[in-house]
């Protein structure tokens, strides 16, 4: 009897788990997205009005960043600043590239960085401005739909886990 | 030859593809290399004291254009970036100016689209050619004429007097180093040297920090118009000695015979092949006239850059 208890709880958390942890994933995109609104928030403030030299523009955007695009944007500056004739935007992409399995960004959301690095540091001020601007607008976007998804999905995925793993107990009884 | 510093002030900053190649080639030409001329699609050219040659694919010089090595759109947007550090938008001024420096004082003139405002240069995009002018200091090239513009341990104001790559601005250069370092065989103090340097030329600052040796009592106001930053440096910072290159507008002689009122002296360079040259330019005719200037130096590059040709007593129109 101990035994078939122990045996139905674990069925019961086994796909609990999994629908905790695909309910995570929608509840950290928006959080992330948001980070890196706000690290590009300072690189724009530091680009127009301190005409920060890029490795340093990166690390105090870094530090507005949170955790996730924090972590990419301050391994970028140390890539640049390693040298070796990488350009801002290699760094950049190498850099989410490495901490790809940490990030819940979906495709479309990297396609928006991946358009912004190339141009990072490589036109004048005006310019660099606009191309943030932009890239920013995009990130809200995308974050309000991250949002919505969220709403609407991560609480049903624990749902689902929670509710499929008893009904595997069920059927198993 | 290679120059000091060539590989950690120069190949840093160009596009990886390129710098072995740039090595191989600037080590087998047969006199220091001055220019490093970076076109894109088109061929990759050196230039030293009396010639040019352009680079091969693996690297050896050739006279004919049609072997050389030709970089692409990468390669010049890399090394532009490089160049500017990948911050662009920080050397906003001097993109704008088309020139960028890099530490040493090597200056990288750039060519390619012009976005232009109200009549204006607003910004270079797609930068398409380059030109690295690989910085050469010459200490004691003013040692054979230094003793001609001192007199009684005075300077005497003077005017050099060049055609183009004639090596005055680095004759100006060592002239102001060692008037600030002083000259005790000559009976020179070390004198405080205020310096305009418009076009990032003579001192080649980096943000505003002095690349090449001006000497310990320099003050160098970089980027600034000749005439507002002679005015500047004689109200606030009380020189000695007021130096600028490439005098010839009338707002310059103005500042000059401002700071000769306040009783310092003038050391400036003109374009000319001779005094007459310089009389026709009315501005600086007018300074001539007047005596704004004791002395007057002539160059040529007849035996190479810094040809002294002759050492004039303004004053007295006798040749030294």
């Amino acid at each position: 009897m101990t035994l078939k208890l122990v045996g139905a709880a674990l069925t019961v958390l086994a796909p609990s788990w999994i629908g905790f942890q695909i309910a995570a994933r929608y509840g950290r995109r928006p959080v992330e997205l948001r980070g890196f609104q706000n690290g590009l928030a300072v690189l724009v403030t530091e680009v127009e009005y301190g005409a920060t030299p890029m490795p340093d523009a990166l690390r105090s955007a870094a530090r507005a960043a949170g955790p996730v695009a924090g972590a990419i944007l301050a391994d970028a500056a140390r890539r640049l600043e390693a040298g070796g004739g990488i350009t801002p935007g290699e760094a950049l992409s190498d850099a989410l590239a490495e901490h790809r399995g940490s990030v819940c960004l979906t495709p479309a959301d990297e396609e928006i960085l991946a358009a912004l690095f190339p141009v990072l540091g490589a036109s004048d001020r005006h310019d660099q401005v606009r191309h943030l601007r932009l890239a920013l607008d995009r990130l809200a976007a995308a974050e309000a739909e991250a949002a919505d998804e969220r709403r609407r999905y991560e609480r049903m995925y624990r749902y689902v886990g929670v509710l499929s793993g008893l009904a595997l107990v069920l059927i198993l009884m | 030859m290679l120059p000091e510093g060539f590989e950690r002030e120069i190949l840093t900053y160009v596009s990886p593809r390129l710098t072995g190649l740039l090595r191989r080639a600037a080590e087998a030409l047969p006199a220091p290399l001055e220019e490093i001329r970076i076109r894109q699609d088109r061929p990759l050219q050196l230039v030293y004291p009396g010639g040019d040659a352009f680079v091969a694919p693996d690297g050896r010089l050739t006279a004919d254009p049609g072997r050389a090595v030709r970089p692409d759109h990468d390669d010049l947007q890399r090394t532009f970036q490089l160049m500017a550090r990948g911050s662009v938008y920080a050397w906003e001024e001097e993109v704008r100016g088309g020139f960028l420096t890099l530490e040493g004082g090597h200056r990288v003139g750039l060519c390619g689209r012009a976005v232009t405002e109200a009549g204006r240069i607003r910004t270079l995009t797609q930068v398409a050619s380059l030109n690295i002018r690989i910085a050469r200091e010459v200490p004691g090239a003013a040692d054979g004429l230094l003793p001609h513009l001192v007199r009684g341990g005075r300077f005497l104001s003077t005017l050099l007097i060049s055609p183009p790559q004639a090596g005055k601005t680095t004759l100006l250069r060592d002239l102001v180093r060692q008037l600030s370092a002083g000259v005790p065989r000559l009976g020179l103090r070390g004198l405080k040297v205020g310096l305009v340097d418009e076009r990032s030329e003579v001192a080649g600052c980096l943000r505003g920090v002095p690349q090449r040796d001006v000497g310990p009592r320099t003050d160098v106001l970089d980027g600034c118009p000749k005439a507002e930053g002679l005015m500047l440096l004689i109200r606030a910072l009380s020189p000695e000695v007021v130096a600028a290159d490439e005098i010839g507008r009338p707002e310059d002689a103005t500042a000059v015979m401002e700071a000769l009122h306040a009783g310092v002296a003038v050391l400036a360079t003109a374009h000319g092949s001779g005094l007459a040259d310089v009389r026709r330019r009315p501005a600086l005719a007018e300074l001539l006239r007047v005596g704004a200037f004791e002395r007057a130096v002539l160059l040529s590059r007849r035996r190479g850059p810094g040809t002294v040709e002759a050492v004039l007593d303004l004053a007295r129109e006798v040749v030294a």
